[in-house]
């Protein structure tokens, strides 16, 4: 039994900027069981997590692992046997092959050679890493090092895992193998799992859940009993699953569900259930989607492209024994004032091309153009085309270039030697366009900033180079739902004005996907799929295929065809989802009606 | 003008060819690095010595399997700024001998022995950042760790942190291509916003590169943080109690490999004296 006992902790403790972070917390996990925290940021889990993992020592309240007390003299048994994985591999492995990284914690608990030899090579098994056992750690995709981080901690024979938010950077499907895996390490090893996340969704297979805010636990219980709280949860910033919603909504309208439906397989046996008591669903043979096997080629506005890529091949670190194919016979285009998604699981190429858009990278003659202009000509004009052209990478955060606001935002203006009054106006009227009072943000230094404000100050500068296209690389990775919800609101209202063209890159049809004129899929360094999300969204298991997430509604869709032939799947939002579940449940029941004559 | 340093920057990079040099020891490695840079240092000025050593390197060429494009890339880098320094060198060479002195100019002046000295020194400095950088292109760096720590043991009994100075000095190498791709991001945050990096006089470079330091640090920082909690949790506690996984074994081809070195570099010291 892993018991914390009254845990309470502060930053800085006895001085006079001292932050409290957790108040009086008491937590008890059986050995295996799977637990969820799930809070916002700076709701003090990850300040827990390292409480329990003896990583830090708490101010106050006490805490026992299986018999043993965290004092100082126990920290390294404690450490042992409470296992932590954190968010970024890139930041915790510290050899530079598999093997070795995963031998560090049993070399440093002096373990005897024969014995380090047979639990690294146990823990690679156990997490399907056998074959890249002597492989570099710096070849390796994010998916792969995050299993050797994990084999690392399970080489020390822990009782409990905990993995601090390891699913916010990662794609959803990796995220799902994550969640599989906490169940697999359950059963095989009787390990307890602690996983901290945000996401509600991942959780719904968990013994129990625990949510914290403000350094409190304000509720814990079975994921039933802690989504069936959803108004409190909302209080919070949190939302149940999508799933569980829509089961609350179609409760409402008189469809008999259970009170709390936690994953679509459930909602698929509870509409079965009542299709077979009305004998409705069954014998319904109802057209399957559209099945046309042809995309429409959305039609392009009738003018020039402004950015036009035409057969575009790139590799990575060419010449050298490390190249890497990127981009293979890429065309695309993209409009005046229209916004495109980049869609693609992970090495599709997607940034490797973003980055042609704006002459980061200058491609070979007559590849690329920008409204008209040949990038690749020795004498094209990039400075017009990177200022045409704003970029927002990934992680912004990390790349703002001044130690204020008002510096940072003004980069380019000042670049431009615009006058004062003229740059200061440009300034204040993209802060304000971001959602950033100038007068109070102006002055902030950068680092005291949220990761939130900090993205909205990257947007803001990008926009204050008044720019025709804005890019932006996956611009909601890594936020909390709060701040996802209010950077997706910012970016809704800039695919809205008029004349601006924005790139939405992203590995799964989520909000802000849907915002997109038009999409494109690549795969592999090509472009795999290309048209309206919806028309792309009828294709469901084509885009799985490609590494693709469909957006939420339409994964749900999907699940409950087995039940309901015919459902579409080109469904964006909770509310169409809800309407097709509608008029697919009450044609079901007219035509049950129509039927009863013929059966009799 | 492609953003891509880490394709120009392979110092402290391993390259996976698994040559016979590759399964080498990793001490004999060490030691055949350490003969050959002391070689270096001490061959004299004569075209017999360079010429064994040039011979080492094509041996090593031969051997390893790194292709000479990619070794060459590695270096230009470093030619540039040689290059400056050869020119100093020539300059300000002292009291050269008056027969061959092309030019003069107060102390400024270019003669034989300047440019004799100058290209010395400049093949002194290619060849010991050549040995470095190869032993990196052919030892993983924990094979690395491994030997220097079994090589520098008895130093523990001087109260040396063996182990801890080690794993700063793996960690610190590791970390090379993560901070080249850390600039290379940084650089493009730059370039995004109109910044031509590979423009403007040298102040103004300077400031260009005085843009990206603080995020640079910071978010170095920040990564050595979570790295010492992480090792941390993983009960590293410096060398003590700790053991090994691997078993360094030195073979018939380890000894063979030292024996040529031996040969190369003795024969180079040697020679360069008989042959001025």
């Amino acid at each position: 039994m892993l018991d914390a006992q009254n845990l309470s902790f502060a930053y800085n403790a006895g001085s006079a900027d001292a932050i409290q972070a957790l108040h009086d917390v008491s937590l008890q996990v059986a050995p295996g069981e799977l637990v969820a925290i799930i809070g916002h940021n700076g709701s003090g889990k990850s300040t827990l997590a390292k409480l329990l993992a003896a990583i830090m020592e708490p101010t106050g309240g006490a805490i026992n692992v299986d018999g043993i007390a965290a004092t100082p003299a126990n920290v390294w048994e404690i450490r042992r046997r409470v296992g932590m994985v954190f968010q970024r591999p890139d930041d915790q492995l510290v050899a530079n092959t598999v093997i070795d990284d995963v031998a560090f914690g049993p070399e440093n608990l002096g373990l005897p050679r024969a014995e380090i030899e047979t639990r690294v090579l146990d823990a690679l098994a156990a997490l399907g890493l056998g074959a890249l056992t002597n492989a570099q750690i710096s070849e390796l995709s994010g998916g792969e090092k995050q299993r050797v981080a994990i084999a690392g901690v399970l080489a020390m024979q822990p009782a409990y895992l905990i993995l601090d938010e390891p699913t916010t950077m990662i794609a959803p499907a990796l995220a799902r193998d994550l969640i599989a895996l906490a169940h697999d390490l359950r059963a095989r090893n009787g390990l307890a799992v602690l996983h901290i996340t945000h996401f509600m969704h991942e959780i719904v297979s968990f013994d129990r859940v625990v949510v914290m805010d403000g350094g409190r636990v304000l509720m814990q219980g079975t994921p039933r009993e802690v989504f069936a709280r959803a108004d409190e949860l909302r209080a919070v910033g949190l939302a149940p699953p999508l799933v569980t919603d829509l089961g609350h909504r179609l409760r409402a309208r008189g469809v008999a569900l259970p009170a709390v439906v936690l994953t679509s397989g459930e909602l698929a046996a509870a509409l079965a259930a009542r299709a077979e008591q009305q004998e409705v669903g069954n014998g319904i043979e109802a057209p399957e989607g559209t099945g046309s096997p042809a995309i429409p080629e959305s039609l392009p506005p009738n003018s020039q492209p402004l950015v036009d890529v035409r057969d575009l091949d790139f590799t990575y670190m060419a010449g050298t024994p490390l190249a890497q194919e990127a981009l293979r016979g890429v065309s695309c285009a993209l409009y005046e004032g229209e916004t495109l998604a980049i869609l693609g699981g992970t090495q599709a190429g997607k940034s490797t091309l973003i980055e042609f858009f704006n002459a980061l990278r200058v491609p070979p003659l007559g590849h690329v153009f920008f409204d008209g202009q040949d990038i690749g000509a020795p004498k094209a004009d990039l400075d017009r085309v990177r200022q045409s052209v704003g970029m927002v990478f990934q992680q912004p955060e990390s790349q703002l270039l001044e130690d204020t606001v008002g510096k940072d935002v003004s980069f380019v203006p000042r670049r431009k030697k615009l006058p004062p009054a003229e740059s200061r106006a440009i300034v204040q009227r993209v802060l304000t366009e971001v959602g950033l009072d100038y007068e109070t943000f102006r002055l902030r230094y950068i680092y005291a900033l949220s990761g939130g404000q900090k993205r909205r100050v990257a947007i803001a500068g990008a926009l204050a180079a008044e720019p025709r296209v804005l890019i932006l690389d996956e611009p909601v990775a890594g936020l909390d739902p709060r701040g996802r919800a209010e950077l997706a609101t910012l970016i809704t209202n800039l695919t809205r004005r008029a004349g601006l063209s924005v790139v939405l890159v992203g590995n799964a049809i989520d909000e802000l996907a849907e915002l997109a004129d038009r999409a494109l899929v690549m795969h592999a360094g090509r472009v795999a799929l290309e048209g309206p999300l919806r028309t792309l969204l009828q294709r469901a298991d084509e885009l799985h295929a490609l590494g693709l997430e469909l957006s939420e509604p339409a994964e749900i869709a999907l699940a409950l065809r087995g039940v309901l032939p015919g459902l579409p799947t080109n469904l964006l939002s909770l509310d169409e989802l809800e309407q097709a579940l509608v008029t697919r449940l009450a044609t079901g029941n007219r035509q049950a009606t129509l039927d009863e004559p013929q059966r009799h | 003008m492609a953003v891509e340093f880490s394709r120009n920057i392979t110092f402290g990079q391993y390259l996976d060819l698994r040559s016979p040099i590759h399964r080498l020891d990793p001490r004999t490695k060490i030691v055949g690095v350490a003969l050959l840079m002391l070689a270096t240092f001490l061959v004299r000025t004569s075209f017999a010595g360079f010429a064994v050593l040039l011979l080492a390197v094509a041996l090593i060429q031969l051997v390893s399997r790194i292709p000479l494009g990619y070794v060459l890339r590695g270096m230009r880098l470093l030619f540039s700024t040689m290059l400056i320094i050869f020119v100093f060198q020539v300059l300000f060479y002292p009291n050269p001998s008056p027969a061959g002195t092309f030019w003069r100019w107060g102390i400024i002046s270019i003669s034989t022995d300047g440019l004799l000295q100058g290209v010395v020194f400049l093949v002194r400095v290619v060849l010991l950042y050549y040995w470095t950088s190869t032993l990196m292109f052919v030892t993983p760096l924990m094979d690395l760790a491994d030997g220097l720590e079994v090589m520098f043991d008895p130093l523990k009994y001087l109260r040396v942190p063996v182990n801890e100075l080690v794993m700063v000095a793996v960690i610190a190498l590791k970390f090379v291509p993560l901070l080249v791709a850390e600039i290379e991001r940084l650089v493009k945050a730059q370039a995004a916003r109109g910044e031509r990096f590979n423009q403007g006089g040298l102040i103004e470079r300077a400031r260009k590169v005085g843009g990206i330091l603080i995020p640079l640090f910071v978010n170095a920082f920040n990564r050595a943080e979570v790295l010492t909690t992480a090792m941390n949790a993983r009960c590293y506690r410096g060398g003590r109690g700790r053991t090994k996984r691997r078993l360094l074994r030195f073979n018939r081809a380890d000894a063979l490999a030292l024996i040529i070195m031996l040969l190369l570099s003795v024969g180079a010291v040697v020679l360069s004296r008989l042959f001025p």
